[in-house]
């Protein structure tokens, strides 16, 4: 006989205040099966668990319902509770009166009704309930980190340095992401290169690390603990082993004119085997076969093998697939910056002076086309006058994005005020229509690029950029004073806004984790599990989760790393036992079920004889992927699905609850 | 090619009657044939948006659905502003029910939206007629000319309804200068506002407008300019003494449509085309043709 | 400059011009673009932005007096490249329909408003412009009488002036469509 007790929490006002809770308790007590029916000002509190764990003890209740908050909030605090008591926890059910019911309505009446109608649904339900076990799934202690950006290096690092085996796959031939091309950065005004490189190197020397650059991920199965992943290693036409990076073959290399540099962003030329900048790591060239003349040209050329002293150029070198089980996943794909050239207006692509906001970072640094001389892209000249224009493509839902970027303000500032330094007398002038600076730092040193470095900020957008006699004219406007503004520049930078990495939500729809409509990786809970994707055991970091500096992708970085490092600190990970079960006996194998499985968790299953004669084959549910939806339960014709803790007995009886 | 319907709005009746005679005389030479329609009244033209809108709507609404009813199946107005205002009515009438109703009761007629497809000169040109058509004909190309197109604001904005070329860099009216043989000019202002409504109750403005397009046209070496509609015409070529006074420098750049153009690449009659009847007059433009054919 | 904000009739006034205009004000964030590509902005007393603004905070005689609503010659290059796809153009349209329903006869720039009034007149009863009769009936209107006169005599000889107008056969329907919407 069923002994069921049923606990109304006020929640302070925040149910009281909408729901009648002392009706709701009345309401509750004339439930056959009920024995006790309370009610309490916040039953999270410990006097609130305490008395729940009293009346389980005293009344010896075989269920327990509470009407209260969401389940996502407190459902595991109740569990816990019951369970010191002797209770399974999955005899614990919750009727969400407050996100479902007071936060929702006003009329309290009304509401009141609904709340009994939830209650007493969960009563029948928790009536039916059978003890449910959580599944554990044994952990591969192995890391993989996608994309070797800032945020990327920092996840590695971290793990690494905690003792666990990270694989770090990067698409370009290089770590180092965006933050190696730009030059330096706010608000600190520290090299970049000067504080990314030695951690680049970090990663190549760590005992740890072990680097795929120009690799990919080619395919990911499996689920927390246990992922099959398959690396393409691309290849590179150079034995790397044996390659000591001394530059005989790019040197050497013919090709040294018409391929734009992609890492300075087409303001440069490369060769067909190149290194994307000096410091790359690792220092191994690539071979470009899209333009190599021994490929185009029917193995004419040889000029790199030829010139590399420990012959490691071998142009029949193939892609390599590799297979490495890993147990958790830290995706870091990080950004690209908007393309502009939807901007007619603007003019980008067709004024080689109206340039973006990267490509000036590699005009200001050393390692750059120009060494760090702020050159036209035009003519070569120093410009005097550079005007910048802020928020292109972001909040600009018409043409770009509606999100503000995060960063071009920021960059913008510092830009204005590194070409203060390097450029005397010149002047910059900054279209914004708001500035946002709140991170440490940085409202002081956007006032310093005003107020110390003399760039004259107008607030308003850009309507038109055009070229007449040698220098672009800027038509702006300043809203401030009302007037419409027109500027005669040497160079317009626009502050490009960001994107999500192109690829990534293919990447995405691989991993299985979801993303917004803009591609960003979408994380758990945006507040309390940020480092989180919507899958167990695939976490996030930096730029490709949304806008934001390098200071926050490292943290964020770290972030996955230490859920990773505390992930693997068990020898096992614990998976909620109410998951879909396939009865086996009545299973006819038509696999609807499998179709309909978002999360792949399915497989076909023979069971054999004592011979080892296969005598029929059935659905197979992978406790690992395996989310509990219910959408296989709906596909199968046979009733041969079930999920736990939801079985079809209990979803009825609720429906007779609600109905009578 | 269906059923094609002509409107030829109010200003190629009168003061830009150069733009119809012209065109008449292509597409005869195209042997392509276009009925007016019939009993047509004015569109509006930026008077009636510019303070009653449900007028604005109402009186191009009446020309399409005669044409609806007259069983067309396109309609050309070669006048940028009449080809706007026949948009912008289909265009409202179809996202705006409750107007469409008024409006229908008012003339007494039925018209269902974005049935007919209705077209400027220049979708008239390259989409009806085709550029290997155009081609075809070319009988005296005018290799060597360099002609700015100005495509003014009428044309493609706004874009949305529209729906013709990109609003800040068309290049339809300089594929078809190609096709005649002749060089386009690229320069800054091709959609720059010319002033238009304004001509007559705003001339300093309009001017000022007007001039800066002009001067930086002839800054960019052009022989002289085609346009697509007769508001952008007056302001260009009938301002353009004036602007020259008042600026104190020469511009003298002959202002073509676009039709008049093609018509010389055809090998038809300067006369034929009405070329005489501008205001700038554009025989340095015609003995340059005849240079470069000499050559 | 000073404006205190009566919160009825900022509602009532901002909330005519929204539903006439079919967009919301609050969608402008004020960056400014319109008023920067503006050709006619020069000459406005009010930019296109400060127009919506004050718009949106009621001040309705300031707007419906201001220069801007008439100056402004609906070349949508505002509308065109507004990030928000904010209706501006059609907020002139807009203003100077209330103002002209409301009998507001501009100040500074009447001879805009006169010139579109005479031009429906000119529709109303012919059905089609008669340019010589639209251009004399302004001038009388506007005692303009001498501006641009030079250009006429030319105007003639190169027969863009026609001296006699058309009038179309279903005048009877425009009269009602002015009558339905006028
Ligand atoms: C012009 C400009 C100036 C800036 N200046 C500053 C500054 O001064 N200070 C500051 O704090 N911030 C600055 N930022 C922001 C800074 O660049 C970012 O915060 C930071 O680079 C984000 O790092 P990330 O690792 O998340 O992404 P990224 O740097 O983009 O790294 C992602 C990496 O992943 C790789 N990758 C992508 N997809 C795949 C895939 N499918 N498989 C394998 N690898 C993949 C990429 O190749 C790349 O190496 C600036 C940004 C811009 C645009
Ligand atoms: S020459 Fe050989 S060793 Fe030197 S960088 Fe090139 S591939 Fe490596
Ligand atoms: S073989 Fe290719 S990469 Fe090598 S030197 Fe020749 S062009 Fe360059
Ligand atoms: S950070 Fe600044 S420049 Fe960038 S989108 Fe946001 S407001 Fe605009
Ligand atoms: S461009 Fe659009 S958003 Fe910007 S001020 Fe003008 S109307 Fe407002
Ligand atoms: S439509 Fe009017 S307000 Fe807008 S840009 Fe043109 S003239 Fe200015």
């Amino acid at each position: 006989m069923a002994r069921i007790g049923v606990f109304v929490c006020w929640c302070g006002s925040n149910i009281a205040g909408t729901v009648d809770v002392e009706k709701l308790r009345e309401e509750a007590a004339k439930i056959p099966g009920v024995v006790s029916a309370s009610d309490y000002k916040y039953m999270c509190s410990d006097p609130g668990q305490n008395s729940l764990r009293n009346v389980i003890k005293e009344q010896k209740l075989t269920g327990v319902v509470l009407a209260a908050c969401s389940p996502h909030m407190h459902e595991n605090t109740f569990r816990k509770a019951a369970v010191k008591e002797g209770l399974n926890p999955y005899f614990v059910e919750i009727a969400n009166i407050r996100e479902q019911v007071s936060w929702v309505h006003e009329d309290k009446e009304r509401a009141t009704a609904k709340a009994v109608d939830l209650m007493k649904m969960m009563v029948e339900k928790v009536k039916r309930d059978r003890p449910v076990e959580d599944v554990k799934v044994p952990l591969n202690k192995k890391a993989l980190v996608i994309g070797g950006g800032i945020s990327g290096i920092q996840a590695a690092l971290d793990i690494a340095n905690g003792g666990v085996e990270v694989i770090l796959v990067e698409k370009e031939p290089s770590i180092g992401g965006r933050m190696i091309q730009l030059d330096e950065t706010f608000p600190t005004l520290d090299c970049s290169s000067c504080i990314m490189t030695p951690k680049m190197v970090e990663v190549n020397q760590h005992p740890n690390i072990k680097l795929y650059t120009y690799s990919e991920v080619e395919d990911i199965s499996g689920y927390i603990g246990n992922f099959k992943v398959k690396i393409k290693k691309k290849a590179r036409s150079v034995v790397e082993k044996d390659c000591t990076g001394c530059g005989e073959c790019w040197n050497a290399c013919p090709m040294h004119k018409n391929v734009k540099s992609e890492f300075n962003l087409n303001l440069s030329e490369r060769t067909a085997i190149y290194v994307p900048f000096p410091q790359a790591v690792p220092l191994i060239p690539v071979l470009d076969r899209s333009v190599c003349l021994h490929f185009k040209k029917g193995g004419k050329c040889q000029k790199c093998y030829d010139a590399c002293g420990p012959k490691c150029i071998n142009f029949d070198l193939q892609d390599e697939i590799i297979e490495e089980t890993v147990g958790a996943i830290v995706a870091s794909t990080g950004y690209d910056l908007m393309d502009t050239s939807m901007y007619g207006e603007y003019g980008y692509g067709k004024y080689k002076d109206v340039i973006s906001g990267l490509q000036f970072e590699r005009l200001l640094s050393a390692s750059g086309p120009t060494e760090g001389v702020i050159k036209r892209p035009s003519d070569g000249k120093t410009p005097q006058t550079i005007v910048f224009v802020q928020c292109v493509g972001s909040r600009d839902p018409e043409k770009g994005v509606p999100y503000c970027s995060k960063v071009c303000c920021m960059y913008t500032a510092k830009h204005a005020k590194l070409f203060a330094h390097k450029v005397h007398g010149s002047q910059s002038y900054v279209f914004y229509i708001d500035i946002r600076s709140t991170s440490k730092g940085y409202e002081e040193f956007v006032r310093g690029t005003m107020e110390q470095d003399g760039a004259i900020y107008l607030r308003g957008r850009v309507s038109k950029i055009y070229e007449d006699g040698g220098k672009l004219i800027v038509k702006g406007a300043d809203t401030l004073s009302g007037n419409q503004v027109e500027i005669a520049a040497d160079m317009v930078v626009l502050a490009t806004g960001v994107i999500p990495k192109k690829g990534s939500d293919k990447l995405a729809q691989m991993l299985g984790i979801s993303y917004d409509k803009y591609g960003f990786y979408t994380e758990s809970h945006p507040k309390l599990r940020p480092a989180e994707s919507s899958t167990a055991g695939i976490f996030l970091a930096g730029m490709a989760q949304g806008p934001r500096d390098i200071p926050e992708s490292v943290v964020s970085g770290s972030a996955a790393a230490s859920k990773i490092l505390g992930l693997f600190s068990k020898n096992e990970y614990e998976v909620e036992g109410t998951i879909a079960n396939v009865n086996e006996a009545t299973c006819v194998a038509c696999f609807y079920c499998r179709r309909v499985c978002a999360y792949n968790a399915i497989s076909k299953k023979e069971i054999k004889d004592r011979s080892g004669k296969v005598v029929k084959v059935v659905a197979s549910v992978n406790p690992g992927l395996c989310t509990g939806c219910g959408a296989c339960v709906n596909a199968c014709f046979s009733k041969s699905i079930d999920v736990k803790g939801f079985m079809d007995d209990q979803i009825y009886a609720e429906i007779k609850a609600l109905a009578i | 090619m269906g059923k094609l319907a002509y409107y030829p709005g109010c200003s190629l009746k009168g003061t830009s009657f150069e733009y119809e005679v012209s065109l008449l005389k292509i597409l005869e030479a195209l042997n392509i044939e276009i009925k007016e329609i019939s009993d047509w009244n004015c569109c509006g033209a930026s008077a009636a948006h510019s303070i009653n809108h449900n007028l604005s709507i109402a009186l191009p609404a009446r020309n399409l659905a005669i044409a609806e009813k007259d069983g067309y199946d396109s309609v050309l107005a070669p006048c940028a502003a009449c080809s706007s205002r026949l948009k912008n009515a289909d265009y409202e009438l179809k996202n705006d029910d409750v107007l469409k109703k008024k409006i229908t009761n008012s003339l007494e007629m039925n018209y269902v939206p974005a049935g007919m497809s209705i077209n400027n000169m220049l979708e008239f040109l390259i989409g009806e007629v085709g550029k290997d058509r155009i081609k075809s004909m070319v009988k005296k190309p005018l290799s060597g000319l360099k002609v700015a197109s100005y495509y003014g604001c009428l044309l493609v904005r706004p874009p949305k309804i529209m729906q013709f070329d990109d609003a800040e860099n068309p290049v339809t009216m300089d594929e078809l200068v190609a096709l005649t043989g002749a060089e386009p000019v690229d320069y800054s202002f091709k959609t720059e506002c010319c002033g238009a409504i304004n001509s007559l109750s705003k001339p300093d403005v309009v001017m000022a407008l007007t001039g800066k397009v002009l001067y930086d046209i002839k800054k960019h070496g052009a022989d002289l300019v085609v346009v697509a509609c007769p508001l952008c015409h007056s302001n260009l070529d009938v301002r353009q003494r004036e602007i020259e006074r008042k600026y104190e420098e020469k511009i003298g750049l002959p202002v073509l449509f676009i039709t008049e153009l093609i018509g010389l690449s055809f090998g038809i009659n300067p006369k034929d085309l009405a070329i005489d009847g501008h205001m700038v007059t554009a025989d340095s433009v015609l003995r340059k043709i005849e240079e470069l054919n000499n050559k | 400059m000073k404006t205190v904000i009566n919160e009825q009739n900022r509602r009532s006034f901002s909330s005519q011009v929204e539903s006439m205009l079919h967009d919301k004000l609050a969608k402008c964030y004020q960056c400014g673009k319109c008023s920067a590509g503006c050709p006619v902005n020069f000459e406005m007393d009010y930019t296109p932005n400060q127009i919506i603004k004050m718009t949106e905070l009621g001040m309705e005689d300031a707007v419906l007096n201001s220069k801007t609503i008439w100056l402004c010659v609906s070349c949508n290059t505002c509308s065109t490249r507004c990030p928000k796809g904010f209706e501006v153009t059609g907020i002139m349209d807009v203003l100077r329909e209330i103002a002209e329903k409301k009998g507001i006869t501009s100040k500074a720039e009447k001879e805009i408003q006169m010139f579109h009034e005479v031009f429906l007149d000119n529709v109303k009863s012919n059905g089609r412009i008669f340019e010589l009769e639209l251009v004399g009936k302004y001038k009388l209107k506007t005692r303009h009488l001498f501006r641009d006169m030079f250009l006429a005599p030319k105007m003639l000889e190169k027969g863009k002036l026609k001296m006699q107008g058309e009038k179309i056969s279903g005048l009877n329907q425009i009269a009602k469509i002015f009558k339905d919407f006028e």
